[in-house]
């Protein structure tokens, strides 16, 4: 596993609700070598330049569904496997926007026989315009 | 009795996570490129079907996959999450249902035996034993570096083995207890950085005398060489933990081995030796007591071969069939 490919600039896209952009999405793979139990997520953030989106904020999709992180934490037996790109919704008002701006993704998995979270950052420029 | 070549599958992680091989893939290189028969699967890593529960579909699917290739299941990795919940250690009785749920499936799957972590402790693994042995898969603790047999954590799992009596109790030995060095490429890269050669010897030769007199090196050089740089510091620092123990370890717990992790970084493709890893004289111990079994190559050594887009991920093919043609040689086939 590689940190450097947890989110790559192509699956960063707006989302459009009656056309109207109400956040975006980014795509991330797990920052660990297999995977696991949704409950074992502790954090995950998303920076869109300066602007700080923290997991209450954040719903996180994968094969199984769209969940708030509440309910992640009470799930033992629906997984983030290792490759998947689960996705996770910014509530951005306007969406990504036009330009190019750098995205930070933040995932920490508790991993129980290194006691404890430990986060992962992959940052990246994205930009929609070419520019 | 014979010493059988296996892989863990492990070592093809950047591949599989890349799309560039499923776990067929996985399965077919292993048996036509490196000759090898043993499949060592984490399946929280490459499921097959889903975890823990696959279909009966999926553990036929797995079945004729064996066949097709003429490979057999070595060895499971179990990870037991004792941190499932946040603020909270699984109870020993929650932690023993996590342990059924791999030897169940590992059963299924048709393996012999599954490789508990380190750090599971002794209590849960003689909890387990009468369910190993209903299910017939053996449980082999890791031997990890830096952990070595004389740690306290190690005698007291030992005492265990040794009062439950169980053939289901027992060892896996990582090949990474017996490092010796840093690896070449390792080294390599320090000194590409920006660390100074003389920081690079020096820990280089210091690094078998164990963690307390690494320890004890970096204040040491801090004043000799007017402080240190930061390749140098992430150079230290990466091999802080070292603790070699003697090959001859094999042969004191030979009773207790179910199971060998070839863990590896680099092969010398002019030598054919690991550049940190004494598999020479492990192997020569190996033989002598007869040990009838799989060693599975464990390739660790992506972070010093990985590019940034990773679309390449031949490093591992390479390196396997490097270590492969290593551990031929030292079989003597």
């Amino acid at each position: 596993m590689n940190v450097n490919q947890m989110m790559m600039p192509e699956d960063v896209e707006d989302v459009l609700v009656d056309g109207i952009p109400v956040g975006f999405s980014v795509k991330l793979r797990i920052p660990y070598y297999r995977g696991v139990a949704l409950s074992l997520v502790e954090n995950i953030e998303i920076k869109y330049d300066n602007e700080v989106y923290t997991k209450d904020q954040l719903k996180f999709t994968t094969k199984d569904g769209t969940f708030t992180f509440a309910e992640m934490a009470t799930m033992t037996t629906l997984r983030w496997e290792f490759g998947e790109k689960a996705t996770v919704f910014v509530p951005r008002l306007g969406g990504f926007g036009m330009g190019g701006h750098m995205v930070e993704a933040t995932v920490a998995i508790r991993i129980s026989y290194m006691g404890g979270a430990f986060p992962s950052k992959c940052a990246k420029y994205v930009s929609v315009t070419g520019g | 009795m014979a010493i059988k070549r296996g892989v863990s599958l492990y070592s093809l992680q950047d591949s599989y996570y890349n799309g560039i091989l499923d776990l067929e893939g996985c399965v077919k290189f292993v048996a036509e490129e490196l000759g090898a028969t043993g499949i060592e699967l984490l399946a929280e890593q490459m499921p097959v079907g889903s975890y823990p529960d696959p279909s009966e579909k999926d553990v036929d699917w797995w079945k004729d996959l064996m066949a097709k290739y003429g490979t057999e299941p070595s060895c499971m990795d179990s990870f037991i999450d004792w941190m499932l919940y946040k603020g909270r250690i699984l109870t020993l009785k929650e932690q023993v249902q996590e342990m059924e749920k791999d030897l169940k499936l590992a059963s299924r799957l048709g393996f012999k035996c599954i490789r508990v972590l380190t750090p599971v402790r002794a209590e849960v693994v003689e909890a387990s034993a009468s369910i190993a042995e209903y299910y017939n898969v053996k449980m082999g603790l890791e031997i990890h570096a830096p952990m070595s047999f004389d740690a306290p954590w190690m005698q007291r799992y030992l005492e265990m083995c040794a009062r439950v009596d169980s053939p289901y109790v027992g060892l896996i030995p990582d090949f990474g207890i017996f490092q010796y060095q840093p690896n070449r490429i390792n080294q390599q890269q320090a000194l590409a950085a920006g660390a100074r050669p003389e920081v690079v010897d020096a820990v280089v030769k210091t690094y078998k005398s164990g963690y307390a007199a690494m320890a004890a090196l970096r204040p040491q050089l801090e004043k000799e060489m007017g402080g240190l740089n930061p390749a140098e510091m992430g150079f230290i620092m990466r091999n802080s933990r070292s603790a070699y123990s003697d090959p001859d370890v094999i042969r004191k717990y030979k009773d207790l081995i179910v199971h060998f992790h070839g863990k590896f970084y680099e092969i010398d493709p002019e030598t054919l030796t690991e550049t940190g890893i004494n598999y020479e004289e492990p192997f020569a111990v190996m033989k002598e007591i007869g040990y009838d079994g799989f060693i599975s190559s464990e390739f660790e050594g992506q972070g010093f071969y990985q590019t940034p887009d990773g679309n390449d991920t031949s490093y591992e093919m390479n390196e396997l069939k490097l270590h492969h043609k290593m551990m031929a040689k030292l079989l003597g086939e």
